[in-house]
């Protein structure tokens, strides 16, 4: 170590204003640096290789139902309806449902991956981060906290948006290619699963900025599932004309909009049933397909915002 | 010298922070000259880091009053001018020495010579390692090149020698000698009081969330103090040693292996200390003065104040 490489001042800047922009520059440092950790510490190599295993699993699965249907008994599975169908009707119907039940498993399956991953890596975003002594030489940094919250939160938020749009389109473009079934609205319905990765992103923001890791953890996943459940309430509550089980799943669906989107985006795959089929599909987890009202859509874009803005002024607030 | 130039580098004033139930620091009032090497002293859980911590904005002070170059701590005119190497610290293990400066470079909007910085730091063969390769040792080296990306007025370490072997830490005096002749500010967070005693100008000790003393070095280490051997004490004779001292008007002494330190004004104190030891029965073996030094002010100021007597020396 030669103490005289560092020459007097000679390295020494205008120490006026930061330079305009710089927070935005400072914004998209800590999101590519997101992306870099992720590819670093191989989470996206491991994510791509076992999501590819996933979408080819998939594919094969299509490929032997809609190949093999006859054996399959997707033609007759519906004896009692031929009279009210036209049997060349009824075929095509049937493919279609099949292609759609397929189809949301495998939309559901992604949205379950990604929630996986999402807890796992964005959980200790900040509390974690400050627990182990990495933030601390970031935050003292010329950055406001709330540029570093953003930071993190749009590099996770591409990283899964981008998963979850590629991952579904796939799925959406694996099943029209073996059955010809093609979902009325696609590009919104991948829209709304992907925007669940917001809502559910910005909840571990506001988790991990009080919460330890693994708690945020918990609070994420358990969050989801709560989610589920009480859109399956909603769902038994909307079959039965019970008024309570709706409002239950209404009230949850407020707390953590993301089944709210899983379901609308549902709706964006679901084929066009006559009402006397409708049951076949509507019975099943995945028969709520209904589309998200404008009230709520609005809602579903308000709730990353309110919650990051949440999780900026707690941030703001804690001692690191 | 313009005004800004003028203003301490750092002014606290009854600084109080408490966590839950614990106090953490009960009214720091401090001032740290521009271009000066300030230590910052005091037994673990004094509130040291907790003060870093303010200063730099991590933590925030339930009350008083505190600038940093003039600017609100936390505030981006404050971190924009400082460099900190926290106590404990870790990086990012997927980064390179060489990344990990330039991604701080890039938050700071500033080009950074990262070669001068890793030759610095003795670093320069670890630029393309990776932190998790990287022995604790490095690893602070590197903290303390990533403290000095942008070239700050006012650095911040806390224990940067904590994990460094005695070459490394030499190393480390090099650096902030120099930093010093740059007219960088160092506030400088240690256990190694020989450490602060060769390269700091201004000391403050604080203990139990209290500054105890400030002031020079000089200041600190005020009067000579009687060295008296005397071999192996029980306990119990030590703390009859140290009262009988004390009632003589040399308070304050401290007894470590077979040696009793008792600050005195001159010299000429140096024979009743003598005489009030050898009159309860212990025998000397070797009398001498000695300069105080900072070990010795350190154990004598935090005793005083942990047994209630402190006087302050500021």
């Amino acid at each position: 170590m030669k103490a005289s490489d560092l020459s007097l001042r000679d390295l020494s800047r205008p120490r006026g204003r930061l330079a305009p922009g710089s927070a935005i520059r400072q914004v998209l440092t800590l999101a590519a640096f997101t992306w870099k950790e992720g590819l670093r510490r191989r989470m996206v190599l491991v994510g791509m290789i076992l999501t590819l295993a996933f979408v080819v699993l998939y594919g094969l699965g299509g490929y032997f139902a809609f190949h093999y249907q006859g054996s399959l008994g997707l033609d007759r599975g519906l004896a009692g309806a031929r009279g009210l169908i036209a049997e060349a009707a009824l075929s095509i119907l049937m493919r279609q449902i099949a292609a759609y039940v397929m189809l949301s498993m495998g939309v559901f399956m992604a949205t379950i991956l990604t929630v996986t991953m999402l807890v796992f890596s964005a959980s200790g975003m900040i509390s974690g981060d400050a627990e182990n002594g990495t933030l601390q030489t970031i935050v003292t940094r010329p950055l406001a906290r709330y540029h570093l919250l953003l930071g993190r939160y749009l590099g996770f938020a591409s990283i899964f948006l981008a998963y979850l749009i590629v991952v579904t389109g796939l799925l959406v473009g694996l099943t029209r290619a073996f059955s010809g079934f093609a979902p009325p609205a696609p590009v919104q319905a991948i829209g709304l699963i992907a925007l669940q990765g917001l809502i559910l992103l910005a909840l571990a923001s506001v988790g991990t900025t009080v919460l330890p890791p693994l708690a945020t953890g918990v609070l994420v996943f358990m969050g989801y599932g709560v989610a589920f459940i009480g859109g399956v309430v909603g769902q038994i509550g909307g079959l039965l004309s019970n008024h309570v089980a709706q409002m239950i799943g209404t009230v949850v669906s407020f707390l953590v909009p993301s089944d709210l989107l899983f379901r609308g985006g549902l709706h964006g795959l679901a084929p066009s049933i006559p009402t006397e089929l409708a049951g076949i599909v509507q019975a099943g987890p995945f028969g709520n397909a209904s589309p998200v009202s404008g009230p709520m859509l609005v809602y579903c874009f308000g709730y990353p915002v309110v919650a990051l803005t949440a999780a900026c002024w707690l941030f703001s607030r804690k001692d690191l | 010298m313009t005004e800004a130039n003028a203003q301490a580098a750092l002014d606290c004033r009854d600084i109080r922070k408490r966590f839950h139930s614990t106090v953490a620091l009960q009214g720091i009032t401090l001032a740290v000259p521009r271009g000066s090497i300030f230590g910052f002293l005091g037994p673990n859980g004094a509130g040291k880091s907790t003060l870093v911590k303010i200063l730099t904005g991590l933590v925030h002070p339930d009350s008083g009053g505190v600038t940093v170059l003039g600017n609100k701590p936390g505030s981006r005119a404050a971190q924009r001018d400082i460099g900190y190497l926290p106590e404990h610290f870790r990086f990012p293990g997927w980064l390179t020495a060489t990344e990990l400066l330039g991604f701080h470079g890039r938050l700071l909007g500033v080009p950074v010579d990262t070669d001068r910085l890793l030759g610095l730091v003795g670093l320069t063969e670890a630029a393309d390692r990776r932190v998790a390769e990287l022995s604790k040792g490095m690893q602070q080296r590197l903290g303390l090149a990533q403290a000095l990306v942008g070239e700050p007025e006012l650095v911040f370490l806390d224990e940067p020698t904590s994990a460094l072997d005695p070459l490394g830490r030499i190393d480390v005096r090099d650096v902030l000698v120099h930093l010093k002749e740059r007219g960088t500010t160092v506030f400088l967070n240690s256990h190694l009081l020989t450490e602060v005693e060769k390269i700091c100008d201004r000391v403050a000790v604080i203990d139990r969330g209290s500054v105890v003393a400030m002031g020079s070095m000089d200041e600190l280490l005020q009067g000579p103090a009687a060295r008296i051997e005397v071999g192996a004490l029980a306990p119990e004779m030590v703390d009859t040693a140290v009262r009988a001292l004390a009632a003589a008007g040399a308070g304050g002494g401290s007894y470590q292996s077979g040696v009793l330190t008792v600050p005195v004004a001159s010299r000429d104190d140096l024979p009743r200390v003598v005489v009030t030891i050898v009159g309860l029965g212990i025998p000397v073996y070797e009398a001498g003065l000695v300069r105080r030094s900072l070990e010795d002010a350190f154990v004598q100021l935090v005793r005083e104040h942990e047994s209630g007597r402190s006087e302050g020396v500021a």
